[in-house]
């Protein structure tokens, strides 16, 4: 065979991936695909990054602040050297195939130069223009030249053409004649051009309902009436009130507020017929947030259904009932009208016995739906994918994350209406894939830099650079910027001192890598931003100069100093020299930080031989790595095995047997069946584990994939009469087929969940039991089916499902925990009595089958393998990632990860892209080939330790261990630096680099030189 | 020991500082320990909000509040700090 080069049915892959879409999903694609080798193209329509999540205030459940989160993903893919972030950008054309596509983009202009502007802001301030502001919602106003917002990345301004008076008028100009950088560009214009990428991955976000077109809702007519998104705004603490929850209409605090769910969703008439699966949590968040800010505030939330469907939702809506005060009120409104002089909003809606009632609330809420862009249909033809009905691309149930074109995957809402943690998931899941599609090609179109040799300063006296910033008049017009670098120059050791106009502009750099050579520097201390944004990028320039970028110190004199003490002259500029003279301190005390390596081997154990586990497995094995998996029954499989159908009716046990027998033959995939984890030693990147039946594995990562199993029922007869049977048993009756399918069928939900002490949702049983009622009104229309339910819950597109239930008659009654039904023999048969709300009396049905919706528990084997890693369980027993939303496949353990029930109680769907997020994420640590060891880490000294061990008991991330001499020594891969080990040792054995007692010790002196 | 003797140990003891007078005008000179991750950056975002607060508040960056030791407070104490804030 002749296998030259140029054969022409070979092609060569591209190892660089176009991302569409700035958002959380594909931020999490691009960063999974840059750190492991691939060259990453992210096109983005808005002038910054950061998609929906940046506009919230607080995520449910944990109520984690959602931009501190953000922000610093944002920041790594803007410096990450493997990304190109096109901002402004559209796609316009796709051609080629799989492995090599070639892309058109247009890109808008900015009329500002990313080179020369340093995000000073001054333009901005200049500027007379005041427009209306998207990004707060037109609640307040930016200007014609503006950044999305403060955290926006890149931080370029861009002009908006439309508003500008320049553009408009032909005068003004106001913005160029005050940049300091000259970087305003009127005369710039749109460009296009074409790249070259080997996969692409969309992940366009999402669009909101405008509830305008719900005119009875007086959005728009009644300024108290607010979209869900308005009023993250208004909550959020850089929002237009700063936080302060007052209306729009009059500034007044309202008292009485309603939650108005389901607007723009789950109604096939005036909106979209899909749940848009995250309002039902937004809303019983913002009502909490909204308590928190002022305790006076009574919040009502009116629904259909309570979708708390993901982990630890349930409980989240039972502490906002019970610790908050919230009242949910199953009523859907018809009207809201304003009270004439108040302001108020009176409600109109149906209690649950029927009657019509009104309520006057004083600020009204309206939880607005998801759906996809106005232009779905036009992105879906550029890209040459199918959409499904609704317009979001269409994946089927077994590949979640793939689009009908080859080579082009799909991420976040535009899959489907999701939350955060799921978006992230499908994040890391495509990342995935695409490292499988591309993996000979990984490492070929990324820079690598050269760099100098570190100088040796070990036993040079500290010879520090100062340089102060003036950052256009951001530092300058606050503090006196002149005399903090003069009076500077006098602090011990400082030899060169000086101010600059931009510390952080391409000259300055220039200028101190010049200066460390030329004065022999060897720390150098800028006086300027927050480290947390800059100190990488004065590291990597003092690194250029030959120095180890660890003696590097960044004083905040802007954040922390000019910006919050406006006007104050005199003062802010003794407290910046106060924080100069600190950091000084500091800097003298800095000492070379060398960032070790440890190989990694490139492989990894998955504990479990479920659809999870072998999902997993395969698309490990399809990136190139060998994956072992360890199943302690005989089969691989899991509670798949008793699964027939999916809610869209696709083949189960079909896939199932696709995919074992993809495991048997895939050569880098070993299966382990009927044996267990013994132990396992080791690290992040070099574990070593014994199976029970004696075997060795040597692997990298360590996949969780154990499981769960199906409650067993005790209650309603189960297991007494053979007429109570599971969904589960009822199911394989339907497969099996043949007569008998008709007949009066009662459904009861939420059997084992949804109570303590299992107080969650196990997600899966509202689409079982539809599934089945359907299957079963399909087969025999005659038959009588009733689902006792307490919340139906099937959010997303499920919802049709729902639908296609009620229109072929299956019937729907609610029941309450209170009130639960009761089963009972009669002589011929069961009967079933629940109470009817509407009714407001008590009503039997009789049965021929009661079929149970049992709910899901963790697997047994989880609280052994918990304990063997030392990874932490919920009190329910699933396991605890290390970030529910922006890190839900990692542990906090490195080269731990976590997918499947293991996790929580998931869909098939889900399962599978969550095992391909783990594989993603599994794929970027095996990627390296050695593994970098942080700086910033806790060292142990052996000499002073005395074994205490109460480093070992305190330590998160388990890295100090018992040695072999019975001593404790210290696992610097594991360390992220935090520091626990150093305050707690009585010895003061442990101390971190950068942050050791003498350095924060000299810093506390510099500051009480004074005082004392 | 018994009654008597205790009661001397605790004539012995030394005197409580009476509290002194606040003088006028007299501002604390506190030290707040932040964590890098949550209270540090919390500061920075009253920066680029704009917020105002006494300056006489100054922040040293911690990796995690865990890794606050007594001994930064007691030695801010001992060399006439006011106060110490700790944050994370």
């Amino acid at each position: 065979m002749d296998m030259s080069p140029d054969t022409p049915d070979q092609t060569t892959k591209r190892g660089s991936v176009l991302i569409v879409g700035g958002g959380i999903g594909g931020m999490q694609a691009g960063l999974d695909l840059a750190d492991s080798g691939f060259k990453v193209h992210m096109v983005q329509r808005d002038s910054s990054i950061g998609g929906t999540m940046v506009m919230l205030d607080k995520t449910f459940p944990t109520g984690d602040c959602s931009m501190c989160m953000i922000s610093p993903k944002m920041v790594d893919l803007g410096r990450h050297m493997n990304v190109d972030i096109h901002t402004l950008a559209t796609v316009t054309g796709v051609e080629g195939v799989p492995g090599d596509f070639t892309v058109k983009i247009r890109q808008e202009a900015r009329y500002v130069d990313p080179e020369l502007c340093t995000g000073c802001g001054i333009c901005e301030e200049k500027c007379p223009k005041k427009v209306t502001s998207e990004y707060e919602q037109g609640l307040t106003v930016r200007k014609a030249i503006f950044s999305l917002f403060p955290q926006a990345l890149p931080n370029t301004r861009v002009i908006d053409r439309d508003n500008c008076i320049y553009f408009k008028k032909g005068k003004c100009r106001a913005c160029e004649k005050f940049c300091p950088s000259k970087a305003i560009r009127f005369e710039d214009t749109p460009k296009e051009f074409e790249i070259r990428v080997g996969a692409i991955i969309l992940g366009p976000g999402l669009d909101r309902y405008n509830p305008r077109v719900r005119q009875e809702l007086g959005f728009e007519r009644w300024p108290n009436v607010v979209t869900s998104i308005q009023f993250e705004r208004i909550l959020s603490a850089s929002g237009p009130y700063k936080g302060e929850v007052k209306r729009p209409g009059d500034g007044k605090h309202p008292k009485r507020v309603a939650w108005i769910q389901c607007v723009g969703s789950r109604d096939s008439h005036n909106a979209n017929p899909w749940c848009s699966s995250v309002c039902c949590m937004y809303a019983t968040k913002q009502a909490i947030i909204a308590k928190e800010h002022d305790s006076r505030i009574e919040p009502t939330i009116f629904y259909m259904e309570m979708r708390a469907f993901g982990k630890d939702f349930d409980k989240y809506v039972s502490r906002a009932k019970e610790e908050f005060g919230v009242t949910y009120r199953r009523a859907m409104v018809s009207a809201v009208r304003e009270e004439p002089g108040t302001g108020n909003l009176l409600l109109r809606y149906a209690r649950e016995d029927g009657i019509l009632k009104d309520e006057s609330f004083d600020l009204v809420v309206l939880s607005i739906g998801f759906q996809p862009h106005a232009d779905a249909r036009d992105f879906a033809e550029i890209f040459g994918i199918e959409p499904n009905a609704y317009g979001f691309a269409k994946t089927t149930q077994f590949n979640p994350v793939e689009t009908s074109r080859p080579g082009v995957y799909v991420t976040g809402i535009y899959q489907g209406p999701k939350d955060i943690p799921e978006t992230v998931m499908q994040g890391s899941a495509v990342a995935g894939r695409a490292m499988a599609l591309l993996g000979e090609a990984r490492g070929t179109e990324v820079a690598e830099k050269t760099l100098p040799p570190e100088k040796d300063v070990k036993d040079e006296e500290p010879r520090i650079g100062l340089f102060v910033c003036h950052c256009g008049i951001n530092i300058s017009q606050t503090v006196d910027v002149k005399k903090v670098a003069q009076e500077g120059a006098s602090l011990p050791n400082v030899v060169h001192s000086e101010d600059l106009l931009y510390a952080c502009a391409q000259d300055s750099q220039e200028k101190i890598k010049t200066l460390v050579k030329e004065k022999n520097l060897n720390r150098v201390v800028v006086a300027s931003c927050t480290p947390r944004t800059h100190e990488p990028l004065f590291q990597e320039t003092i690194r250029d100069a030959g120095l180890n970028k660890y003696l590097f110190e960044l004083a905040d004199i802007r954040e922390q100093c000019s910006w919050c003490h406006m006007g104050q002259r005199e003062v802010a500029t003794e407290k910046a020299m106060d924080i100069v003279k600190m950091n000084v301190a500091k800097a003298k005390r800095l000492e070379p930080v060398a960032s070790g390596s440890v190989g990694v081997t490139p492989a990894a154990l998955i504990i479990g031989g479920g659809i999870a586990g072998m999902v997993t497995a395969l698309s490990l094995a399809d990136q190139g790595y060998h994956a072992h998996i360890v199943e302690k029954e005989a089969r691989l499989g899991g509670l798949l095995k008793d699964l027939h159908r999916t809610l869209d009716q696709s083949d189960v046990q079909a896939y199932l047997k696709e995919t074992v027998a993809k495991v048997d033959a895939h050569p880098h995939v070993t299966a382990h069946t009927g044996t267990q984890v013994q132990k396992t030693d080791g690290f992040v990147g070099n574990f070593k584990t014994l199976l029970t039946n004696g075997e060795t594995l040597e692997h990298g990562a360590i996949v969780i994939a154990t499981g769960g199993v199906e409650y067993e029922p005790s209650e309603y007869l189960f297991g007494q009469n053979d007429r109570v049977m599971t969904q589960r048993t009822l199911e394989k009756r339907l497969a099996a087929g043949g007569p008998g399918i008709g007949g009066r069928y009662v459904m009861i939900q939420c059997v084992g969940s949804r109570e303590e002490p299992y107080n969650y949702c196990s997600r899966v049983c509202c689409q079982d039991a539809i599934k089945n009622a359907i299957a079963i009104k399909e087969k025999a229309p005659e038959a009588q089916v009733t689902i006792l339910y307490r919340d139906i819950r099937t959010y997303g597109l499920r919802e049709d499902y729902y639908k296609k239930a009620r229109d072929l008659g299956v019937l729907f009654v609610l029941y309450k925990e209170d009130r639960k039904p009761v089963v009972e023999e009669t002589g011929d048969g069961l009967r079933v009595r629940a109470f009817d709300y509407l009714l407001g009396k008590e009503i039997a049905f009789r049965a021929d089958h009661v079929v149970l919706s049992t709910g899901l528990r963790p697997h047994p084997t989880a609280a052994k393998v918990g304990e063997m890693y030392k990874l932490t369980r919920n009190p329910e027993g699933y396991f605890l990632e290390a970030h529910v939303k922006l890190r839900p496949v990692d542990f906090p353990s490195e080269g731990i990860f976590v997918t499947g029930l293991a996790h929580a109680p998931k869909n098939l769907d889900e399962t599978i892209s969550q095992a391909l997020a783990a594989a993603g994420r599994a794929g970027v640590l095996l990627s390296h080939e050695r593994l970098a060891v942080s700086g910033i880490i806790s060292k142990h000294d052996r000499d002073l330790c005395m074994s205490c061990l109460t480093c070992f008991r305190v330590c998160p991330f388990g890295s100090p261990f018992i040695d072999e001499d019975g001593k404790v020594s210290h696992n610097e891969v594991k360390c992220v630096g935090c520091g626990i080990c150093a305050s707690v040792c009585p010895m003061k054995a442990f101390q971190v680099n950068n942050f050791r007692d003498d350095q924060i010790v000299a810093m506390i002196d510099a500051l009480t030189e004074s005082a004392s | 020991m018994g009654n008597q003797a205790e009661a001397a140990a605790l004539d012995e003891a030394p005197k409580i500082e009476k509290e002194a007078d606040i003088p006028e005008g007299w501002e604390p000179n506190i030290i707040a320990f932040a964590c890098h991750y949550c209270a540090f950056a919390a500061a920075d975002l009253a920066g680029v909000m704009r917020l105002s607060y006494p300056p006489n508040v100054k922040v040293i960056r911690l990796p995690c509040t865990g890794k606050l030791d007594e001994y930064y407070v007691l030695r801010a104490f001992v060399r006439g700090v006011d106060g110490v804030f700790v944050a994370g």
